[in-house]
């Protein structure tokens, strides 16, 4: 930096880049009241440079002036909207935060609007699926099918292998408790109701919330924010009954089948713990397996799983349709499908324990 | 099809804004006529797209009349609503063509709706389509697959599949070479000579919109400035109008940062 005289602040530099600029600014910082600022060494400016000096008019105003500055440099300047960036208040570059009240106001209000389309969506469904067939109304099937294969079918290996390992995990940790009443066999009963009634539904409702809910909020989001939602409704396609009621309609439909098939299959798994592992005979495994089941229970296991698809599939439906922004958007609308439909799942089966209690079933 | 010269769209006093107090529209009346192309120009943020998706019955005006195709898009219910846009086409910025479909089930997929049409008649409609917009041997290709230019001629082909009365565009040549961009208005210009459809195109490339229009709508800050053919635009005097049109910065601005140079550096 060149040794300045009163006032005068001279630029130490051939060029005015970022970091000449840097230095101006916190010369003229120490210098109260008005200032010179000699730019006549500099022969060539970055448009960082330029926008210091346009920092400089921000914060003195009229107290600093220029010198020496080239013709290329006013140039430059003139060809900005330079009063407009000089008076703005704020140039607007981060994200305003909200006030805490509009913030949670607007979260209300689109809790609610949320909710209204949620069961404006179940409805749908309802529709679709009871009277539809009747009006001859025609469905999707090939896109249902589709949608099944992808939520059902290709869920079955993982959802049969966390099935046989909880059917594992239920079967030691109960033939360890039973054995000190020397009613190991009964591990048997616990393995078979614990799991059609209660694990297979839930585990297996956690695992599609986690596999299909989130890709559902998450095609559904990116088709929206892509325009491909608004290109529907423009061909005179219904959204709804095109993209999502297949989507829910599987979703529905393959869950009671998944969780059959994991109660099977985490029966099977606790069974050959206890048989070849806790060494209880086959037939008695067997025999306790058939006397503590009932249809009862299959049914009112499927009966929760059905509710549960359909509850998962809204959930990533509602999200994916009420996105807003772009990637942001869909990612937070898929994370939160999934957290939402787990508290749903989990409130909808205390509901259902309480029912099935009090009903003594 | 109506008579030429009738109205089509007809907007009087819309206005529109997304939930908050900032008006995106405001007051604004336009008439565009059965088989002219009209363009709605203006800076970015100005509210034509927002307009374009008011006319296509997306968005719902707060206040105001707008008919289109004789329908008041504001008392569109869902059956009449479906009805009403398979009348209309439109192509979005990005073309909006659905990924997970090839390019001929994209366009096939309005025709499929009507379960009348034989699925070889919707083949045959999709490749003289395609090869309207000079689209040819691209039907089994995913959209994803395509350039950016390729992509908005499958989706002008995709607007075109239903012979729609009117003819929506929102930034149909955004993104593309200066050749690229020429070329799809000679595609919109060769459409138009052949089908008579009614257009109304929303850009902010003024080579395109001289070229295209026959009237031209300049928007800015949500208000109409001015309205007429390309040569009225060009002369017109508003100098807001100047500023976006000639692209030149307004005499309000330009004295502020004159000024501001004439004060402070010697």
């Amino acid at each position: 930096m060149e040794q300045p005289r009163d006032g005068v602040v001279g630029i130490g530099r051939d060029r005015l880049d970022l970091e000449a600029a840097l230095e101006l600014d916190r010369e003229v910082a120490a210098r109260p009241g008005p200032v010179v600022v000699d730019l006549a060494r500099a022969t060539s400016f970055t448009g960082a440079g330029a926008a210091a000096l346009i920092h400089l008019l921000r914060e003195r105003g009229t107290e600093v002036r220029f010198r020496g500055a080239s013709e290329d440099l006013k140039r430059y300047l003139r060809e900005l909207p330079l009063s407009e960036i000089v008076a703005a208040d704020c140039l607007g570059c981060g994200i305003e935060e909200e006030p805490l009240l509009a913030t949670a106001g607007g979260g209300f209000f689109e809790l609610v609007a949320a909710a209204r389309y949620f069961v404006a969506l179940g409805l749908e469904l309802a529709y679709w699926t009871v009277l539809a067939p009747f009006r001859g109304v025609k469905l999707r099937f090939g896109k249902l099918v589709t949608e099944l294969n992808r939520i059902g079918v290709d869920a079955i290996p993982i959802v049969g292998l966390i099935a046989a390992l909880m059917g594992v995990i239920l079967a030691l940790n109960s033939a360890g408790q039973l054995r000190a009443y020397g009613a190991e066999k009964y591990t048997a009963n616990l393995v078979g109701i614990a799991l059609t009634r209660e694990l297979a539904p839930v585990i297996t409702a956690i695992l599609v919330a986690g596999r299909s809910g989130s890709a559902i909020a998450a095609e559904i989001a990116t088709m929206n924010v892509s325009d491909e939602v608004d290109a529907l409704r423009v061909m005179g396609i219904n959204p709804r009954a095109f993209l999502l009621v297949p989507k829910l309609l599987a979703i529905t439909l393959a869950m009671p089948v998944l969780v059959v098939l994991s109660s099977l299959v985490g029966i099977a798994g606790g069974f050959v713990v206890a048989v070849f592992g806790l060494h209880i005979p086959f037939e008695v495994y067997w025999e306790q397996t058939i006397r503590a089941l009932h249809v009862q229970d299959l049914v009112l296991g499927s009966a929760k799983a059905l509710v549960f698809g359909a509850l998962i599939g809204l959930t990533g439906c509602t999200l994916g349709m009420r996105v807003k922004g772009g990637a942001t958007g869909v990612g937070r609308v898929t994370t939160t499908a999934v957290v939402t439909s787990y508290v749903l799942v989990i409130l909808a089966n205390t509901f259902f324990t309480l029912v099935f209690f009090m009903a003594g079933w | 099809m109506g008579r030429a010269g009738e109205p089509v769209v007809e907007v009087a006093g819309l206005r529109f804004s997304y939930g908050d107090d900032r008006l995106v529209l405001d007051d604004v009346d336009l008439e565009v006529r059965r088989g002219e192309i009209v363009t709605i120009m203006g800076p970015s943020g100005c509210g034509k797209t927002t307009l374009l998706r008011v006319l296509v019955g997306l968005e719902l005006p707060d206040g105001g009349s707008v008919r289109v195709l004789g329908q008041e898009v504001g008392d569109l219910d869902e059956d009449t609503a479906d009805r009403f846009r398979r009348r209309v086409g439109m192509c979005f910025q990005f073309g909006a063509l659905l990924n997970s479909l090839t390019v001929g089930d994209n366009l096939a997929l309005p025709l499929r709706e009507d379960a009348r049409l034989p699925e070889d008649l919707v083949s045959v409609i999709v490749r003289s389509r395609l090869a309207q917009v000079g689209l040819q041997g691209v039907e089994a290709k995913l959209p994803n697959e395509l350039s950016g230019g390729m992509k908005k001629r499958a989706g002008l082909a995709r607007a075109l599949v239903l012979d729609p009365e009117l003819l929506f565009f929102d930034e149909p040549t955004s993104g593309l070479d200066p050749v690229t961009a020429a070329g799809l208005d000679r595609t919109i210009l060769d459409v138009r000579r052949r089908t008579a459809t009614t257009m109304v195109v929303v850009t902010h490339d003024l080579p395109s919109a001289f070229t295209i229009s026959d009237r031209i709508v300049v928007l800015i800050a949500g208000r109409i400035r001015a309205i007429g053919a390309p040569k009225e635009i060009e002369a017109c005097d508003d100098p807001a109008v100047v500023e976006f049109v000639r692209r030149r910065a307004s005499a309000a601005a330009s004295d502020g940062g004159e000024a501001i140079i004439a004060r402070q550096f010697d």
